[in-house]
């Protein structure tokens, strides 16, 4: 009877963490609801946007985030899939205080490897709060300056792999509508929650 | 096809083979959870150290979580496969644990598509323990992790789907592929090492089966060398034996000539092997005090092909005759014809000389044993009949008494003073003074004479008696040396009083005082006569001479007479000097007596008697001065018995 107690004791945090393991992988992140539906002209304090009649994707991350890793390998695969090149701006987290050298990650690095991708960095998550943007991994794609996709494109926290999302995503890079646009994002947060708001 | 012992050998050697399989595999497992723990701290250490939230930071849930359900899974499966480390289970437990740690990499790494490559590592290392079972197991909780996590999870809390919900069965799918090759290898596996293990279990069995032979042979080898061995020491026993007895032994052909000789018939007759062998021993040993019926009994057995033992007189060389015990026997071969005969033949000159020294000292011994025999009974005849003789003595004493005291003289007295008047006779009587007296003194002498006639009738019958008792004692010896009794019912009362007669005259003289008390007795006994009245005249006797060598002032003599379940007890008892206990132990003994012209033969002799009629004579006094009880116990026979005696008697 003892040995019973003592398996139970051992494999009960084992199973009891898997679930809660299964359950922050599953946690989205913050969603605004306030995205704006068409592309802003300008963001405050940067370059205008190249062109509004071209295929927009923002992405806003926290350079330190581990789980944006997994949302940069998804988009990795995806490039290659993508019909035409798209304007690919990317918000790196900068938070009050720090230099632009504090984005330099191996997700910024990643994103640099693109090629086509415009690092940009979001002191005091500025361009988050102007995009109502709060976690890490975040996408939108403005299609004609026309919001098309929003949310995340892993299938949880940190986990790469095809998924709806990831799928979405590449339909509206590609100027195909889908019924759904806003989808979770699974990350970390870039601002907190009283930052965010 | 094997045996049912087979298959069980079989069984039991895969099952021995595969636990040790197994425990290999166990140990193997045991530090592929070890190095999967430290691999899930080393993704969850570089891959995702720290969470952020905003400019701050935490560590990582994953971190946590490689620490912590790492620990759980891995000391889980170690511990589960140490405590049951022999069951089937045991082997899907480490199944689940494996596929639970696949998925435990999968999420610290990211997802990685290069880290689900774990999963199919992980199905190949558990077909390391060649279970397929254990692989469905594995495809089992792969798909429900799959399943929980990537389909159920997010539709049951968000309400919608981040993933295909085809995903997990693809993912099942090709984890089901793999195992759908692992399986049958397992399979194979098993099955080759079953054959195996089949093959193994007939080459023990051919080899225990040889084993056992050569076990067999080579006890059956050890036996027969033991034998031999044993029949060696027996020959060379039999050898020493032949060489060095003190008789002959003599080996012969079927035909009697002499084969072989041992040194003993040297010994014994003097003749050497080499002058004797091709002989018959009959041509040489043989001579005139050779009794020739033996010659013919050995002839006919030899003839006959049969065992004799025999005894003989033969002839050393030297001419000496000696007596000679033979024991001759065929001796057959395997077929069962006799080939030759051994003889074996032991001087027994000194002992048929000790033999007929043996017969002559018994005949000595005999012939002195009868006379003593012959002494005894006369001693008791003799000592009967003088007990007799005293009485005849006392008879003729009285009868010599009364003549020399009888009025015969006074007859002749006046048978002489009337013949001086024969002439005168009338006148003398009438007339002379003395002729007067004659009449009344003839009439007073015929009455003395008449008295005296009695007296002498009396003691005449008395010594007819004792002499017809003489006569009857002698007989009763007689009729003892020869064994025979004579058995009649008498009157026990008349009995005593014949007794008491045959001491009739020495009671009186010492005025001894008689009584019989026999009332409690039977009337009648079935005895020998003449052995009772032997025992109660010397007992009688015995207790008179009690009574008068110690001038006891007031003899007196009780004849007593009980009769008990089975016997009649007729006591003899005085009032006599009495008997000491020491003399109580030794009364009966040969050649024992207190009296002082004594023999000390009486009660020895009527002890003796008293056995012989089936009774019991006994003793008893209370010292000296308290007087003596002799006890004759007599068994109570019956009449119809006596019948029966008499009628075996007479067939």
């Amino acid at each position: 009877m003892g040995w019973k107690i003592a398996f139970s004791l051992i494999l009960l945090p084992g199973l009891v963490g898997l679930t809660q393991l299964v359950s922050y992988s599953n946690r989205p992140g913050q969603v605004g609801q306030s995205i704006p539906q068409l592309l802003p002209c300008s963001l405050s304090g940067d370059e205008p946007f190249r062109s509004a009649d071209q295929t927009t994707v923002l992405i806003f991350y926290h350079p330190h985030c581990p789980c944006t890793r997994a949302t940069i390998r998804c988009m990795e695969r995806m490039i290659a899939s993508f019909a035409k090149e798209p304007t690919i701006v990317a918000y790196a987290f900068v938070p009050t205080g720090k230099t632009e050298g504090w984005i330099e990650s191996e997700t910024t690095d990643k994103l640099r490897a693109f090629g086509n991708v415009s690092i940009v960095a979001d002191h005091d998550a500025k361009a988050c709060q102007q995009f109502d943007v709060a976690t890490s991994g975040h996408l939108l794609v403005y299609n004609d300056a026309k919001l098309s996709f929003s949310g995340g494109i892993t299938p949880s926290r940190g986990h790469e792999g095809n998924c709806d999302s990831g799928l979405a995503f590449l339909r509206s890079v590609n100027g195909v509508s889908t019924r759904r646009i806003e989808w979770p994002v699974f990350g970390c947060a870039i601002v907190e929650r009283s930052e965010g708001a | 096809m094997q045996n049912p012992a087979g298959v069980t050998a079989t069984n039991d050697l895969f099952q021995k083979r595969y636990e040790h399989e197994c425990l290999w595999v166990h140990r193997f497992m045991t530090w592929i959870m070890i190095g999967q723990w430290a691999l899930g701290l080393a993704f969850a250490a570089f891959l995702s150290p720290l969470t952020w939230i905003g400019q701050r930071n935490e560590v990582h849930f994953h971190v946590w979580a490689a620490l912590l359900i790492g620990l759980s899974l891995s000391g889980f499966a170690i511990l589960w496969m140490r405590k049951f480390p022999r069951e089937a289970f045991t082997r899907h437990v480490i199944a689940v644990i494996q596929m639970l740690w696949s998925a435990l990499l999968i999420h610290l790494s990211g997802g990685r598509i290069e880290t689900h490559f774990h999963v199919f590592a992980s199905l190949a290392i558990l077909s390391i323990y060649r279970d397929w079972r254990i692989l469905i197991s594995a495809t089992v909780v792969v798909a429900l992790d799959h399943f929980v996590r990537g389909v159920f999870y997010p539709l049951s809390v968000f309400g919608i789907l981040t993933e295909s919900p085809y995903r997990w069965i693809e993912h099942a799918a090709w984890v089901l592929f793999e195992v759908s090759f692992l399986a049958p290898g397992c399979y194979r596996l098993r099955k080759e090492v079953w054959e195996l293990c089949v093959r193994q279990t007939e080459i023990e069995f051919s080899k225990r089966s040889v084993d056992q032979q050569v076990a067999e042979r080579t006890k059956e080898l050890s036996e027969a060398y033991d034998l031999l061995a044993q029949k060696t020491a027996e020959t060379e026993k039999l050898s020493l034996v032949a060489r060095y007895t003190d008789n002959a032994v003599i080996i012969t052909h079927a035909d009697a000539t002499i084969e072989w000789v041992n040194e003993g018939f040297t010994r014994i007759t003097g003749y050497e092997a080499d002058e004797v062998v091709g002989k018959r021993c009959a041509d040489f040993l043989h001579g005139p005090q050779t009794d020739p019926k033996v010659c013919k009994i050995m002839r006919d057995a030899i003839a006959n092909q049969t065992g004799i033992n025999v005894q003989t007189v033969n002839y050393r060389k030297n001419s000496e005759p000696y007596w000679v015990d033979i024991e001759v026997r065929p001796i057959q071969d395997a077929d069962g014809i006799v080939r030759r005969f051994i003889a074996i033949e032991a001087d027994a000159t000194e002992r048929v000389r000790q033999e007929q020294e043996k017969v002559r000292l018994n005949q000595e011994l005999l012939d002195a044993s009868r006379q003593a025999g012959m002494a005894e009974i006369a001693t008791g005849v003799l000592h009967n009949v003088g007990n007799i003789l005293n009485s005849v003595n006392v008879s003729v004493s009285v009868i010599r008494n009364q003549y020399s005291k009888s009025a015969m003289a006074n007859l002749e007295k006046v048978s002489t003073l009337i013949a001086e008047h024969e002439d005168t006779f009338p006148e003398f009587v009438s007339s002379d003074q003395r002729g007067m007296k004659i009449p009344a003194y003839v009439q007073r002498v015929t009455q003395a004479l008449s008295g005296e006639r009695q007296t002498i009738d009396c003691e005449l019958t008395d010594l007819v008696k004792n002499i017809e008792h003489m006569k009857e004692i002698v007989a009763a010896q007689q009729s003892m040396a020869s064994s025979s009794e004579m058995i009649q019912e008498l009157d026990l009362r008349s009995l005593i009083e014949d007794a008491l007669a045959a001491n009739k005259a020495s009671l009186m003289n010492h005025d001894i005082t008689i009584s019989l008390d026999l009332e409690e007795a039977d009337k009648m006994i079935v005895t020998d006569k003449h052995r009772f009245l032997q025992i109660v005249i010397n007992l009688i006797k015995n207790a008179k001479d009690s009574l008068v060598e110690h001038e006891i002032s007031d003899p007196q003599i009780m004849i007593r007479a009980i009769r008990n379940n089975d016997s009649n007890t007729i006591s003899v008892i005085d009032n006599g000097i009495g008997i000491s206990g020491e003399n109580l132990q030794r009364i009966f003994q040969h050649g024992y007596t207190t009296k002082t012209n004594g023999h000390g033969f009486g009660l020895h002799s009527s002890a003796n008697t008293a056995g012989e009629m089936g009774g019991q004579l006994t003793a008893f006094s209370d010292g000296p001065g308290c007087g003596a009880r002799f006890d004759l116990k007599l068994p109570i026979v019956q009449k119809e018995e006596l019948s029966v005696n008499k009628f075996e008697l007479a067939v």
